[in-house]
């Protein structure tokens, strides 16, 4: 089942904007309300401060030098520059005033806390109204009153206001913005991988999701899957190819026993028909031959089976359990002792090349099937004349594999060309397209299985000239 | 020899039974494991062929339970047959007391020569050192072969392979039966080898002789006896 493609409902992207812009806000918000707040605040402890000082000092010059020395030095102050935003009233028992106000403020009691007052002026012509901060205090039968004009605090706070408002609708603007690109970003990559993906379902097997040049965790997801595709690809074909391979192989030996069988059937037909008592022994022979022909295809389809079965008992790995700690030096010279008289016959010398004492852990009869199957492709496919090595030995320095037991099989022959080295490490490949050496295919697949349930490498290279290979184990 | 095949499928065993008495043994069959159990502990048999998967009683069982028992026929030579064909189920059937073990579908000349082998082998040879067919020696603790009083250099393979055919002298040996038994090996090599050493054993043994002793049987193995007296 498909899923289905471009659901809205089901998409992120306004819920991605939304969300990145309304935290974004938020942030943005909560620092312009606290500048804001705190400018205010500022503002006012200025204030505050201003008005306590002045008070204590000019309570301090009244202690010591009485309420004359007051008066003057109030006046003094508030026909100062700062006089007019600083508002000073002394008042004394008899009635007499000094300072800038023209009355003492109603609702400001003998000594009260700061606090802000409004008051009506009438300094010329016009009236006017003062936003005032004051404090008050009693001095014996006197009383004294310093402000702070702070008429000004509104237009300000207003000012503070609008700069703020402006601040936070171009951040709704930047964050909608941002929110938009984010979500572009992101989900324009992920539609973007979405669609090659449906591309690749509906059978471009060759796009791939494009990467960009910044390494991101999108570009690593779709490094991941792409190789995850290619694998998969590579996966389809190696099927395809095993599968193709398994029905050529099991086919000609199907088609022949037919042939057997249907000579054999028209052999005995002829002999009922022609009842040629000469003719009789002659029949017999040939569905003889017919018989021993099926016989044969019968036990190499039967040796196919088997090989397939055991091949995919080891993939499985099961057999794990079976591993004991085996002597290399005497898994090679078994081997050798078997093939040495056939490579002889076949024209060639098997050279063994021993390192002794070298164990690994492994289930000695894979192990030495797989020799096996190595010695017996170096006969089949190795130069009449040469040699075959077989060696065993510690890896040395040059690989990551360092001082790791070995097991090498070296041919002279034509040797593997390398683009084909992964290939015939498959069910039932042989480069040989006419299949004309005997064999199941299976030798070289079966090698892989082995050194793979024993965690070991196995490496084809070039031996200029010839095919080497090399099973590296892991201690 | 008399033989009882305990099988549970009924063409199989009906086949074996045929191919048996046409190489000239009595055979019987029974396709239930206690019937067959039963059967077995009577005695009289000189070798039992047992499949692993049987109804009411498993081959391996059955095998076990034979061995552990008082009867007379306790010890007949058990060879094994069934479909599981992996080196550890054989390692079990073994354990469990088979003297052999043979993956189906087999040849039936290939049976036909382990039974003549594990019949042979418990009949019981005596501790020779030294063992004889016709003018051929072969004396173990020296590790020598002589012909005729000739000596003959044998490497040390060629040594266990004639050892094991003058041991079975007389009887058919196949090339598994020589793979398992000189190499330990439990698997076919593809080539077929075997065949390689036996040419070269002969032409150490029988080139330079007037009478062969190494006789191929065609299709089956290789039989090493004395020439008939003329």
């Amino acid at each position: 089942m498909r899923p289905k493609q471009n659901r809205p409902s089901g998409s992120i992207g306004l819920r991605l904007t939304l969300a990145t812009a309304a935290l974004l806000f938020t942030a943005f918000a909560v620092v312009v309300g606290v500048a804001y707040l705190a400018t205010l605040e500022g503002y006012d402890t200025e204030v505050a401060n201003y008005v306590e000082t002045e008070i204590a000092e000019l309570m301090t010059m009244y202690t010591r030098d009485g309420s004359r020395e007051l008066v003057r030095e109030v006046r003094k102050r508030a026909r100062s520059a700062d006089g007019r935003y600083t508002v000073y009233l002394f008042q004394q028992s008899n009635g007499r005033m000094a300072g800038n106000l023209e009355r003492w403020p109603e609702g400001v009691g003998d000594s009260a806390e700061l606090s802000n007052i409004s008051m009506d002026e009438a300094p010329g012509d016009y009236r006017v109204l003062r936003q005032l901060r004051v404090r008050s205090l009693t001095v014996g039968s006197d009383r004294l009153l310093v402000g702070r004009d702070i008429t000004d605090r509104s237009t300000f706070k207003n000012s503070l206001r609008i700069g703020s408002l402006v601040a936070l609708g171009i951040a709704i603007l930047l964050t909608i913005g941002a929110g938009l690109a984010i979500s572009r970003n992101v989900l324009g990559r992920i539609q973007g991988m979405n669609q090659t993906i449906v591309r690749i379902r509906e059978g471009a097997g060759e796009e791939r999701v494009p990467l960009s040049a910044r390494g991101d965790e999108f570009d690593q997801l779709a490094v991941q899957f792409n190789e995850l595709v290619e694998e998969n690809r590579r996966l389809v074909e190696v099927t395809r190819e095993v599968t193709n391979n398994i029905a050529h192989d099991l086919r000609t030996p199907l088609a022949r026993m037919r042939a057997s069988v249907e000579s054999a059937l028209a052999e005995q037909r002829r002999g009922q028909t022609h009842d040629d008592p000469h003719e009789g022994p002659h029949d017999l022979s040939r569905i003889d031959d017919a018989l021993h022909a099926v016989l044969a295809e019968t036990d190499s389809l039967l040796e196919t089976f088997n090989g397939l079965l055991q091949l995919s008992q080891v993939e499985s790995g099961a057999l794990r359990d079976t591993m004991e700690d085996v002597s290399l030096e005497d898994i090679a010279q078994a081997a050798i002792e078997l093939y040495e008289p056939l490579a002889e016959e076949a024209g060639l010398e098997l050279v063994a090349e021993l390192r002794p004492g070298l164990t690994v852990h492994a289930n000695r009869h894979l192990l030495a099937q797989a020799l096996t199957n190595l010695i017996d492709n170096a006969i089949k496919y190795g130069r009449v004349g040469g040699t075959i090595d077989v060696q065993t030995d510690r890896s040395s320095g040059d690989t990551s594999v360092d001082g790791h037991p070995r097991l090498i099989v070296r041919d002279r022959g034509p040797g593997i060309p390398a683009a084909d080295r992964d290939r015939v490490l498959l069910r039932f490949t042989r480069l040989d397209d006419s299949r004309t050496q005997p064999g199941t295919g299976l030798g070289l697949s079966f090698v892989a299985a082995v050194a793979e349930l024993h965690d070991a490498e196995l490496a084809l290279d070039d031996a200029a000239p010839g095919l080497r290979i090399t099973i590296t184990f892991p201690r | 020899m008399k033989v009882l095949v305990i099988e549970d499928d009924r063409a199989g065993a009906q086949f074996l039974v045929g191919a048996l008495t046409e190489s000239g043994h009595v055979a019987d069959s029974v396709a239930d494991g206690m019937e067959g159990l039963q059967l077995a502990s009577v005695g009289g048999y000189d070798a039992l062929i047992v499949d692993r998967m049987l109804p009411s009683l498993d081959g391996l069982t059955l095998i076990e339970t034979l061995r552990k028992s008082q009867s007379a026929a306790k010890d007949t030579p058990v060879i094994i047959v069934s479909a599981l064909g992996e080196v550890d189920e054989r390692v079990k059937g073994l354990r469990a007391g088979g003297d052999d073990y043979l993956v189906k579908p087999y040849a039936f000349s290939e049976l036909l020569a382990r039974l003549e082998v594990v019949v042979g082998r418990t009949r019981g040879t005596p501790a020779e050192t030294v063992l004889r067919v016709a003018d051929l020696e072969l004396d173990l603790l020296a590790h020598k072969a002589r012909r005729a009083n000739r000596p003959i250099e044998l490497k040390a393979r060629e040594f266990s392979l004639l050892e094991y055919l003058i041991r079975n002298a007389g009887r058919v040996v196949t090339r598994t039966m020589l793979l398992e038994s000189v190499w330990d090996y439990h698997f076919d090599p593809q080539t077929n080898v075997i065949d390689v050493h036996i040419s070269r054993l002969r032409r150490k043994i029988d080139k330079d002789f007037d009478a062969a002793l190494i006789h191929t049987i065609r299709g089956v193995g290789y039989c090493l006896r004395a020439p008939e007296a003329e």
